[in-house]
Parts: C-alpha cells; structure tokens; sequence
C-alpha cells in the first residue's frame, strides 16, 4: 500500500513540478490592450502577447504587434492598438502570435518596447 | 454475503488498481466540474455586469462587434471615437439620460488596471455610487481621481494617498462603497483630465443611457441612429452578443472536460475486463452457487457505479477546490475577466454539484455495461474450469 502511495504522491508532485517549470520566467503575460494606453506606467521586464502586424517602413528592426482580441473582431471598424517593438535578432513572421519579453522606454518618437526574448507560439494566417 | 459486501470486498481487494481507477474518474470529473463551474461563473458575471451598467441602450462607435460590447463589461481598453458632438446630438432626444465614458487602462506596481473617464455628477446619479471612504469629485474637471473599493484594496491605497496615470501624479480624492461590479476595480477620473491624459481630443469611448419609456426603445434606437450614425445597442442585445460569444467558450471548456470524463471511463471498462479475467473461477462458484446471470451482471455493474460515485464525489471536491483557487490566477483576456470579476461570484452550483456526481455514476455504469455482459454470459463449466 506504501508503495501506492508513494506512486500517487510521485505523480502529484511530478505534475505540480511540470506546471512550475512550463510557467517559469514568464510571470503574468500582459495583453497589448493592457499596456498599449499607458505603457510607460509599466517598469523593469515584461511579458507582453500579441499579433505581429508589420515592419515600420522608417526602420526595419521596429515591428507592430496588435492584441489577440482582435482576431475575433472581423468588422471594418475595428479600431487596433499597436505597441511598436524594437528587436535586434530575426524577426516573426506577419501573422504570428508572439510572446514578448523586454521593457518600453521613451525613443524621440514615442515610446517603443525593446525586446530581450521573443517567443512564437504559433502563426495565424494572416497573409501580408 | 450481500451483493454490497462482495462488491465492497472485490473492490478494495486489489488496492491500487482501485486507487488509479478511482484517480482517474476523479480527475476526469474534477475537470468537468472547474470547467463548468467557470462556465456558469462566467454567465451569472455577465448578467451581473450588465445589470451593474444600468443602461437600457449603450451607444458604441458604428459597426462595432460583439467583442467591442464584451468589452464595456469587462472595463478593458476601448477606441475613443465618438465626439462630443454626438454625444450633444444624442442628448437633445427627449425622454433619455446619457453618460458618456473614456475606457483606458492604465498599471500601478505593473498590474493592470482599468481607467475610466466620467462626467462626475451625472455618472454618480445614474449609477447612485455610495462615498465610503474620502470624498467624491467637487467639480467636473477636478484634478485627482476616485477608486473603486477593489482597487483600492488591491493597490492599497487610500484618500490623500495619489497614483500616477500616463506619468501624470494624480491625488485620490476618495473610494467608491462596494457595487459588486467592474466599477469596484476600476480608477475614475473626470472626462476633461481623462481625454487630455489619454489624447482623446473630446471624444470618448461609449455612452450608457436610461430611457423614460421603455416601450419606445425601439423608437429611442432609431432617433439615436438618424441622428448620430453610431450603432445603438439595447441591454438585452448587447446581454445576448456578449453571451453568444461565452457560449463558444463554454462549448471548448465542455469539449476538453469531456475528453478526460471519456479517458477516465476507458480507465473503469479496463478494470472491470481485468477483474473479468481474474474472477472467472469466483464466477463460476457463484453460478454454481445458484447465482443467476443478471447477478452476475448486477454484480459488475455495481462495483462500476461504486467506482463513479465514489470518483464523482471525490472529482466534485477537487473540481470545486481548483476552480476556486486556479479562477483567480487567470490571466486577464476577453474572456476570462468576467470569470476573475470583482470576487463575489460563487462557484458553488449545487446543479453542478448534483449533476455532476450523477453524470459520474452514469458514466461509469455506462463503461461497465460491456465488462458486466461478458462476465454474466460465462457458463458455469467455462468459469469454473479456468486455470
């Protein structure tokens, strides 16, 4: 019976160790909706989810990223909200669902987020 | 020996097979039961939303979906592109009260929180707010904002204290009595401070309004539209846009729980076959004992409804306690503010509960249907002769 329980408490902690790993360094992912408004009330490193838009046209490296939410809204008037990104590596590809870490700081232009890590979860079919 | 006692004693006979099977409808109906505890929370948030919002009519900005009206419920950000003048326009139609908002979010400590930019003293008349703490804006255009009782509690923060909006330093002025909505979490500010901090120009994002006759609804509707362009949506409309988009919700959740409840019963009928395979001698004994086939039958049928009764009572438990404590760690989107709410939604259905245990049973009387029939239509010399 020991060993039952032993079996049981093995697989319990094996699961809690499996969601405390997959969740680790993420912390709480915010949406662009979130933290497009008032992005400087945001400090230190982020995690923020949103859809790859477009490149800006003045500079390569700066992408578009728009909230997921807005996937759903298929109606002309559907007013997005746009955090530009700043990332030195590869970019993602139009359309794809990204998860990015970094921090927003002030530019001439505005305010931009500059990204330390990007992760694709998956692309949406966008076109573009 | 009793039916009961033998199918008490057959199944603790082999302790572990017990243990997982009963592990596995447990986490099959824990699952059902956070998914459809969420579900309803989600549904009786929303109906609760919208009755907190006190609007007969909301005006959003022309052909506006179903998301943009989910929006208004859940305080998330909205575009800002209905104007002053339309708001004008709106309020010369006798027989309404309009009160136009801002919807922003802002963060204090990096969370989240939503901003609302109102018209002090008709906001506060059409949604009769209660001062608990500190003091309600003097005049329209005063600088500071008021909180409602969450989000002080969240942040902390009380009257005299001050909060930074769009790098502005704002003083709290003084905190809104509990209302059971959104309005508990969110920062207000007057209209003017709120579209010179968000660059709104005039404009602002929606309008609630109270019509004096509601059998004119329609009529109301349809001056607004002439007059203005913006689409107009009535409660009960909005109630049903929101809750369509819910219900594809509800649909996954089911489908997922669903899928553990059908591997759990998978789990039941491969128990019960092994137990088949193992007890042929005992059946045969019993046979020869006088036991008649639908004893046989009657007997596996109950160690399996055994098992989901005990599975469905112990799933409902886990079910209930992960839905209360995994509901507010759910991070904010579209969808799941509603279930995050202002905290006093209960995930306590006692439908739930009760259809629940019941589903259990019935599940896993249904997954022993087929190990009960293989096990009563063994004849006595085939049960007994096997080695």
């Amino acid at each position: 019976m020991k060993k039952k329980i032993f079996i049981v408490a093995a697989l319990f902690v094996g699961i809690v160790l499996a969601v405390v790993i997959t969740s680790q360094g993420e912390g709480d992912i915010l949406h662009v909706n979130q933290v497009g408004t008032d992005p400087l009330a945001y400090s230190g490193t982020i995690t923020v989810t949103g859809i790859m838009a477009g490149f800006s046209t003045s500079d390569p490296s700066i992408f578009g990223i728009y909230d997921i939410k807005e996937l759903q809204c298929t109606t002309a008037n559907c007013n997005k909200l746009y955090v530009p990104v700043r990332h030195q590596g590869a970019p993602p590809k139009i359309g794809d669902e990204v998860r990015i870490t970094g921090s927003f700081s002030k530019v001439p232009q505005g305010v931009v987020f500059t990204a330390e890590k990007i992760k694709v979860m998956r692309n949406h079919q966008i076109g573009g | 020996m009793t039916l009961t006692k033998l199918v008490f004693k057959n199944i603790t006979r082999r302790r572990g097979r017990f243990v997982f099977t009963l592990l596995g409808i447990t986490i099959g109906i824990a699952s059902f039961v956070t998914f459809m505890s969420m579900g309803g929370s989600l549904k009786n948030e929303i109906y609760r939303e919208t009755a907190a919002l006190g609007a007969n009519l909301v005006v959003i900005p022309k052909g506006s979906c179903g998301y943009e009206q989910l929006s208004i419920l859940t305080g998330d950000q909205m575009p800002t592109n209905i104007s002053a003048a339309e708001i004008a326009s709106i309020r010369a139609i006798e027989g309404l009260t309009v009160v136009p908002f801002l919807a922003q979010q802002s963060a204090i400590n990096n969370k989240p929180v939503t901003v609302s930019g109102i018209e002090p003293a008709a906001t506060l008349a059409f949604k009769r707010w209660e001062i608990s703490a500190g003091s309600y804006f003097q005049s329209a255009d005063e600088n500071g904002v008021v909180l409602g009782s969450a989000a002080a509690r969240q942040f902390e923060l009380k009257p005299g204290a001050s909060v930074t909006i769009r790098g502005e330093k704002l003083p709290i002025l003084g905190i809104l009595g509990e209302t059971g909505g959104r309005d508990d979490a969110t920062i207000f500010l007057p209209l003017p401070l709120a579209q010179r901090l968000f660059n709104s120009a005039d404009n602002v994002s929606y309008a609630a309004i109270r019509v004096d006759n509601l059998a004119e609804t329609d009529r109301y509707i349809e001056e607004i539209r002439v007059a203005t362009g913006l689409g107009v949506v009535s409660d009960k409309q909005m109630l049903q846009s929101v809750l369509s988009i819910v219900g594809t919700v509800n649909i996954t959740l089911q489908l997922i729980a669903a899928v553990a409840v059908i591997a759990a019963a998978f789990g039941i009928v491969n128990t019960m076959m092994a137990a088949t395979y193992e007890r042929k001698r005992e059946i045969g004994i019993l046979q020869a004992l006088g036991a008649r086939r639908r004893t046989i039958f009657t007997l596996f049928m109950l160690e399996s409804g055994f098992y989901g009764l005990i599975g469905g009572i112990t799933g409902v438990i886990f079910g209930l306690v992960t839905a209360t404590v995994a509901t507010p760690y759910i991070s904010q989107n579209a969808f799941t503010t509603l279930v995050k709410g202002s905290g006093s939604g209960s995930l306590l259905d006692l439908n739930i509960i009760i259809s629940s245990i019941f589903f259990s049973a019935l599940v896993a009387i249904i997954a022993g249907l087929y190990p009960a029939w293989k096990a009563a239509r063994l004849t006595p010399v085939e049960a007994i002769s096997y080695e």
